[in-house]
């Protein structure tokens, strides 16, 4: 397992799209860092002029927010990108033959894909922190946040990417080829978040309690039954996506109609991440010595 | 009798159709082993199913001793080195980065690796990407990478395909080279039999997925010699009158109206010898068979 883990580091660190990606990734960050700051500084020179307090929340904790928010499918396809072109690559090359023949046991090659999958989507992901928790918390601080309430977001979302990084790791896998695993991967994201826009234009304002069961809805009965609603709720909840644009403001004010979380707390989102790492490290490595290398 | 290989019955079925059909081989430790076979043949897929590629549908494979049902064979097949349809190198990667790649995946040393490029011919290439390579320089770095683990059995799937006279030629002799300086037993699958001839002291015949035959070398040039095969009326007296009336000595009875003859022998000749022996000459056919002849021979009688 060592040796594999050695041998695939050592293509992870010429891996010149991961690099490429990684520099993007903190150019935006800065960039979101920066913006927020920007907008910081004129929403404070407004309130200076006025009356009025400011009531809206700047901070490096509301960047750490958005981070899961606004650039939620951006990271989303950064890992749908990174695991199965490097995944396909091994594949189209005859590295993965290469490593079954020189006596690697199947579980082995799947688990250390697996590893540096997440790792390089934790790597991509991390960088987006570590430009904010430096320049942001000093630009901006943390407005009152505690360590608790930043740690538990920074663990839900690396565990949200790890997820991804699991998922995709085993779309690559089995899809042996990088076309159709960047493909698949995609699709997965975009079906995410198109789920989540409908959800977000249909938002029924005014009718927003399902009368008979007390269910909030998120359309109207009449165009979408509650059964289904229920369904897209749970789908939405079990995807790294889903659970990403829940952290969003209009998703939580949302919830707010009914004083009820979407889908329950950060904890629960944790445990559903967890959850698909496993199926992938368990599942995924017991079905990858089923398959047929050709 | 040491083997390095030996399969049992093994069997490949996809939707049902026996791509590889009861196939029991036996490869000894220092024989080059030609792989015969038609295109489609399944030559690839028993080699995919030796090296794990693939699950067997049946059968057993055994491998420096150690059956694949179990963990063991991974030790094994660490001994192994391989080029299976086309040599496995990253493209992004020169031949060294590929190599070291390797020797990280078999848990083995880089100090070997400036040596094995040179071994291999591929000394000079310096930055140069795999991307770049010349069809010949992949097939050489593809052994290269099978050699790293200093293996001891090397499995190579028709590993001149597409080379020039001169590329084959380089390539035949380094495997020689392998086999006698390194002792390195090597099951090679061909369809040029005549670059195969020149390699392989022992042979497997498969056709449709069935290993039809295994013969030595030897006893392949044996079943080749030029001869004539006689059918008479009766062979009882026909020693006598081959070794008296026409000084023959290498001959062999075959059957109670056969006889193969390998010495130079006029027809005309042996037709009045035999007449005046009250031997009736029936049939005369000459043989003069290749390896080509012979598996198409074989396979014709397959068919």
């Amino acid at each position: 397992m060592f040796k594999l883990l050695r041998a695939d580091g050592y293509r992870v660190l010429r891996y010149k799209l991961f690099w490429i990606l990684l520099c993007c990734y903190a150019v935006f960050s800065l960039i979101l860092v920066l913006g927020e700051y920007v907008s910081l500084r004129s929403w404070l020179a407004y309130y200076e002029h006025s009356d009025m307090t400011m009531t809206a929340r700047i901070d490096a904790f509301t960047v750490m927010r958005q981070g899961f928010g606004s650039n939620v499918c951006l990271l989303g396809f950064l890992c749908a990108i990174l695991v199965p072109v490097l995944i396909g690559k091994e594949y189209t090359s005859g590295g993965m033959r290469n490593k079954i023949i020189a006596g690697g046991g199947r579980a082995q090659v799947y688990l250390s894909k697996l590893i540096w999958s997440c790792a390089m989507c934790a790597a991509v992901y991390l960088v987006f922190h570590f430009i904010n928790f430096t320049l942001g918390s000093a630009l901006m601080g943390w407005g009152g946040a505690t360590v608790g309430e930043v740690l538990l977001l920074f663990v839900t979302g690396l565990l949200f990417v790890l997820a991804y990084a699991a998922i995709f790791t085993a779309v690559a896998m089995f899809s042996r080829g990088a076309v159709a695993g960047v493909v698949v991967s995609i699709v997965l994201v975009i079906a995410a978040w198109l789920i989540f826009a409908s959800i977000d234009s249909n938002r029924p304002y005014d009718a927003a309690v399902d009368p008979e069961t007390g269910t909030i809805l998120w359309f109207n009965v009449e165009q979408v039954p509650v059964w289904l609603q229920e369904v897209l709720k749970g789908l939405l909840a079990l995807m790294p996506t889903g659970q990403y644009v829940t952290f969003t403001t209009s998703a939580l004010d949302f919830s707010k109609y009914a004083g009820e979380t979407l889908v329950g707390n950060l904890g629960a989102y944790c445990a559903f991440s967890a959850l698909w790492v496993a199926l992938s490290a368990v599942g995924g490595s017991l079905l990858f010595r089923r398959l047929d290398l050709r | 009798m040491e083997y390095v290989l030996r399969t049992f019955g093994l069997t490949k079925r996809y939707k049902g159709i026996a791509v590889v059909d009861s196939v029991s081989m036996h490869i000894r430790r220092g024989d080059i082993y030609g792989f015969v076979g038609r295109n489609g043949a399944g030559k690839t897929t028993v080699m995919r199913l030796i090296c794990g590629l693939i699950r067997k549908s049946g059968g057993d494979c055994e491998l420096f001793g150690k059956l694949d049902n179990g963990s063991a064979v991974l030790a094994a097949r660490r001994r192994t080195g391989a080029i299976i349809e086309a040599p496995s190198v990253y493209p992004e990667m020169t031949a060294e980065q590929n190599l070291v790649e390797q020797c990280l995946t078999l848990g083995v040393g880089r100090e070997g690796i400036p040596a094995l490029l040179e071994y291999v011919g591929l000394s000079g290439v310096g930055k140069k990407k795999a991307k770049n390579f010349s069809l010949g320089m992949r097939q050489r770095l593809g052994i290269a990478m099978a050699l790293a683990g200093s293996p001891d059995f090397l499995i190579l799937d028709e590993p001149v395909n597409g080379l020039d006279p001169q590329g084959i030629a380089e390539i035949r002799e380094l495997l020689l080279r392998l086999n006698r300086e390194r002792g390195i037993t090597i099951l090679i699958s061909s369809h040029i039999l005549g670059e195969l001839s020149k390699l392989a002291t022992c042979y497997g015949f498969i056709e449709k997925g069935r290993l039809l035959k295994e013969i030595s070398a030897a006893e392949l040039e044996e079943a080749c010699r030029k001869s004539v095969r006689i059918v008479v009326s009766s062979t009882e007296k026909l020693s006598l009158i081959l070794e008296r009336g026409l000084g023959l000595q290498d001959f062999k009875l075959l059957s109670d109206t056969e006889a193969e003859l390998y010495a130079d022998v006029k027809i005309g000749e042996l037709a009045l010898a035999l007449q005046a022996g009250g031997i009736e000459l029936l049939r005369v056919q000459e043989k003069d068979e290749d390896l080509e002849g012979y598996f198409l021979n074989l396979v014709g009688g397959a068919a």
